[in-house]
């Protein structure tokens, strides 16, 4: 080879080299990398660097910064990113900027690295995207020659780098359009998953509304058939399994008006905290001994509008839930209690069945560090009946959503295999606590020479309530559905001395029953009864003056008290909810 | 210093007689008899509470005259302690902490950088240390194994001896390193159109094995098989384009089954080569010539000449290679300087002064001066 080709097949190998190292890879590090590592490996540069404006790496990028993107060796990098009007950030598209700091008075102004003080800066303007910045100590390897001879592979190296840009661009889109994707599956999902519970609510709620007339039938009855048979008869025993059994079924369908959350229930003030520490002690006997209760419950929080009873069965129901998960290993539950200020989403994120408004919630959470769940568990634990345990205990944590449901709250659960679980129960904060029951009226009737219309459009309901309410001497009057008894109070509305209105009748409803006969005569009594909430029953009734109510599956005894306490009540004295 | 034996005692009494200061660190440099037992070395170096780094190699070089057994003991001021560095078999990178370097330093350290030749990704090393260091130090180091290159541990410290690792300690001694191979290009330019990482797959779009084969067919008695190899084409290594310098030189040291040229460092893809061509004479000049480029002077406060000079060019040049060394160990001695040269036969061989990436060189020579 002679000596004039010698340079030029030099070129040629480098060029051939640098321009195959470029654009190989989409990966903007990468594609920096596979360049300017080649360029530094067969020229003699010291240093070379990508710089890219913000905003043509970052959506929300600053239009008036440039960033480092790569620079070969880094530790000679001074700045991570530079304001666009920076004296570094020169040349422009014509064609290479070039200084020589024994040459150059601006040489200084230029330099953005490490020891780079003494030799020869060459800038290329990477189109609009940014600069290459490349130094030597040798300044006939940056001469003008050698960049021109550059120029082309570095636009080259231009195109590459906008590819990658794009690409990355792609990415960040694609995965966006993914995570919302995911999202709106995982809306779509939980609104399943809430209709399903509603569905399950309401059929819960249908079924228990049923099962207590057909309980009521049962149960009272047996009760009569019990006072019947005289002394120690054979059948005692039988009548008594079938009051046993009546009242397990009673509690069943309890529970699943729980569930649906229509369960019978009296929310008053009540403090959260006092109450959660008071469970533990209890549950003694139930909690192994190398489980320690940590208590991190605030004091001094308001008190939430809540039925005593149902929160107390629903911490009992978590603590032992926590108590299992952790089993005999040594272990610590947490019990904590706070206030938060909940948005729309984090209330949507959580467990309830419905909507629930954003705003202040009170809260108490149980915690432990036991086993965890999966997300598949996880997603399964408020189904009825759904347990992981060899012998599940009926709606188990379905009770649990019904009772916090019912009082207008949601639950959130964190919980992973091996790292524990937490539910935190939300109760929503109400600023007026409800008003104080009346005191009752001393009484001024013969109550047992009464007269009481009995209104159901259950023949079983009427038979058991008409035996009843006759053995305890009241004088009893049936009516089969609503139409009925308003049909015999209109004929004579002075007859009765109390009315006895089921809640739930297909032709004409309780409350429509008790709003027409209070229409005719404000004095009478009148008291209704449902397997239903009696919260949200007499609520609708409220200032009407209701005088009772009753829940369905009932004794002879709560009746026969009930109505008479309610015959003592002739005048109402309350204006709102029920009246005594 | 060299001892003969190599032994476990000697090592330990002459790193004691070195008297070593409290900041020094013995760096041990084995020849391959002695592998076994660097175990026992490294415990009886740590009872005594002496610092050390070192590897092992498939020989010695202490003045005129190259050892296949014995050790080579020279004690180095260190900064910090010698860090191992190992290759993440997963990601191919290099996991580890290099020693870090105090700023305001009246001259730039030297980085010693031993590693097991056979390890993968040995350029993402350089790299890794490149992006580190930068320009504020010098470069020295050497490929370390066995002449049979066996899968074998090479490289020391007191936390053990490792495969796929890096040895890297840095000493306050500013290096004065110099280059020089003495090839030059007989054909070409070839360019590597397919290669995985140390292995030429493609030469022009043609089998390597197959285009190499070719192009060394007038030199060749029989063609060219696994047995065969080394010595058929020990004269014919690759060069690539560097400018300024020497070509890089890639040497071949196997051929696959399939043809594929296995080189001791990586082969980028798409680089351009050349088959280059060496006599003795040319060669030994060439050490010659990186002593004299160094222009040391008796005045200098040297510590050491360290040399890392190819095991595959001391095969190569066969007997003349005493004259390399005697070349060498000349220069020195005219430049006034009382040091003696003292290093290894490598299996790749490092060097930069930081203004460069360190490359890991194929039969080449490379000289360190190492002074205050």
């Amino acid at each position: 080879m002679s000596e004039m080709q010698l340079p030029i097949t030099r070129d040629i190998q480098l060029l051939y080299e640098l321009s195959l190292a470029v654009g190989r890879t989409l990966d903007l590090n990468r594609c920096c990398s596979d360049f300017l590592t080649v360029l530094l490996a067969r020229k003699n540069i010291s240093y070379a660097a990508v710089w890219i404006q913000d905003h043509h790496l970052l959506r929300e990028g600053n239009k008036d910064e440039v960033r480092l993107v790569y620079a070969l060796p880094r530790s000679r990098a001074r700045e991570a990113t530079l304001p666009l009007s920076h004296p570094a950030m020169c040349g422009d598209s014509d064609g290479p900027y070039r200084s020589v700091s024994s040459e150059d008075p601006e040489y200084r102004s230029r330099i953005c690295e490490h020891d780079t003080e003494c030799g020869t800066l060459a800038i290329f303007r990477l189109g609009e995207l940014g600069w290459l910045r490349l130094f030597s100590r040798d300044a006939t390897s940056l001469s003008d020659r050698e960049l021109v001879k550059l120029r082309n592979v570095v636009e080259k190296f231009t195109t590459a780098i906008e590819a990658s840009l794009l690409h990355q661009r792609i990415l960040y889109e694609i995965e966006e359009r993914r995570r919302s994707e995911e999202e709106r599956a995982r809306l779509e999902r939980q609104v399943l998953h809430a209709q399903k519970l509603e569905s399950l609510g309401i059929l819960a709620g249908g079924i228990a509304h049923d099962f207590n007339n057909l309980l009521v039938g049962i149960l009272g009855h047996a009760e009569l058939a019990r006072a019947d048979v005289a002394g120690s008869a054979p059948v005692l025993e039988s009548l008594d399994a079938i009051v046993k059994a009546s009242e397990k079924a009673a509690d069943l369908c309890r529970q699943m008006l729980a569930y649906s959350g229509k369960a019978s229930h009296v929310v008053r003030p009540t403090d959260l905290g006092g109450m959660l520490r008071e469970i533990p002690a209890l549950m003694k006997a139930a909690i192994s001994k190398s489980i320690r209760i940590r208590d991190q419950v605030q004091p001094d929080l308001p008190p939430v509008l809540a039925d005593v009873t149902q929160m107390h069965q629903l911490m009992l129901n978590l603590i032992t839930n926590a108590s299992e998960a952790i089993g005999d290993a040594p272990g610590v539950i947490t019990l904590s209690t706070g206030i938060g200020n909940y948005t729309a989403e984090e209330m949507q994120r959580s467990a309830s069945g419905r909507r629930l408004p954003p705003g202040l919630y009170e809260y108490f959470e149980v915690s432990d560090d036991g086993c965890g769940m999966n997300e598949e568990t996880r997603l399964k634990i408020f189904d009825p009946f759904y347990s992981t345990k060899f012998t599940g205990r009926g709606l188990g944590l379905a009770t649990v959503l019904g009772i916090v449901r019912g009082h207008g709250g949601a639950i959130n659960v964190k919980s992973a295999p091996g790292e524990g679980t937490s539910v935190q129960v939300l109760l929503p904060v109400t600023e007026t606590a409800p008003s104080e029951p009346a005191a009752p009226v001393a009484p001024d009737v013969e109550t047992s020479k009464a007269t009481i219309l009995v209104v159901d459009d259950e023949e079983i309901v009427l038979g058991v309530a008409e035996a009843m309410l006759r053995r305890a001497g009241f004088e009893v009057q049936r009516a089969l559905g609503g139409a009925r008894a308003l049909d015999m109070f209109r004929q004579d509305p002075a007859r009765f001395d109390l009315l006895l209105v089921d809640l739930t009748m297909p032709d004409v409803g309780g409350f429509e029953v008790f709003r027409q006969v209070r229409a005719v005569r404000e004095d009478l009594p009148v008291l209704l009864y449902s397997g239903y909430d009696e919260q949200e029953t007499t609520g609708r009734l409220a200032g009407q003056r209701l005088t009772g109510f009753i829940h369905k599956p009932f004794s002879a005894r709560q009746l026969v008290d009930k109505v008479r306490e309610a015959l003592q009540t002739l005048r109402p004295t309350a204006d709102d909810g029920v009246d005594r | 210093m060299y001892l003969p034996s190599g032994g476990v005692n000697d090592i330990v009494d002459a790193v004691e007689s070195l008297a070593p200061g409290r900041l020094d660190r013995a760096m041990i440099l084995l020849a391959e008899p002695s592998q076994p037992g660097v175990p026992e070395l490294i415990d009886a170096l740590d009872a005594r509470g002496i610092g050390f780094f070192g590897a092992v190699f498939p020989g010695l070089i202490s003045g005129r005259a190259q050892h296949q057994e014995g050790a080579i003991v020279q004690i180095l001021p260190l900064i910090g302690e010698p860090a191992v560095l190992h290759l993440d078999p997963q990601k191919e990178g290099w996991v580890g902490s290099p020693p870090d370097i105090p700023i305001g330093l009246k001259h730039p350290p030297t980085i010693c950088v031993l590693v097991d030749c056979l390890a993968d990704n040995i350029s993402g090393l350089l790299v890794t240390l490149f992006n580190h260091y930068a320009n504020s130090v010098h470069y020295f180091g050497a490929g370390a194994g066995n002449s049979g290159l066996r899968k074998e541990p090479s490289v020391f410290t007191r936390e053990g001896i490792f495969r796929n690792a890096a040895v890297v300690a840095a000493t306050r001694l500013e290096a004065t390193v110099r280059v020089r191979h003495g090839w030059s290009r007989a054909s070409g330019p070839f360019v590597a159109t397919r290669t995985h990482k140390n292995h030429i797959q493609e030469l022009n779009w043609e089998n390597a094995g197959a285009v190499y084969e070719r192009l060394l067919e007038q030199d060749l008695t029989s063609p060219i098989t696994q047995k065969n190899f080394f010595q058929a084409t020990k004269g014919c290594p690759f060069g690539i384009d560097k400018e300024g310098q020497e070509d890089v030189v890639r040497d071949p040291i196997r051929i696959t089954d399939k043809g594929e040229l296995v080189c001791l460092s990586d082969v980028p893809e798409n680089s351009v080569l050349h088959v280059l061509r060496g006599d003795p004479d040319s060669l030994v000049s060439a050490a010659a010539e990186a002593v004299e480029a160094s222009e040391i002077t008796a005045e200098m406060k040297l510590r050491a000449c360290l040399v890392s000079d190819c095991y595959s060019r001391a095969l190569m040049l066969g007997d003349d290679f005493s004259k390399e060394l005697g070349a060498v160990a000349d220069r020195v001695e005219q430049s006034g300087c009382s040091c003696t040269p003292e290093g290894v036969l490598a299996l790749g061989e490092i060097a930069s002064d930081g203004e460069q990436l360190p490359e890991f060189y194929n039969k080449t020579f490379v000289v360190g001066f190492l002074h205050e």
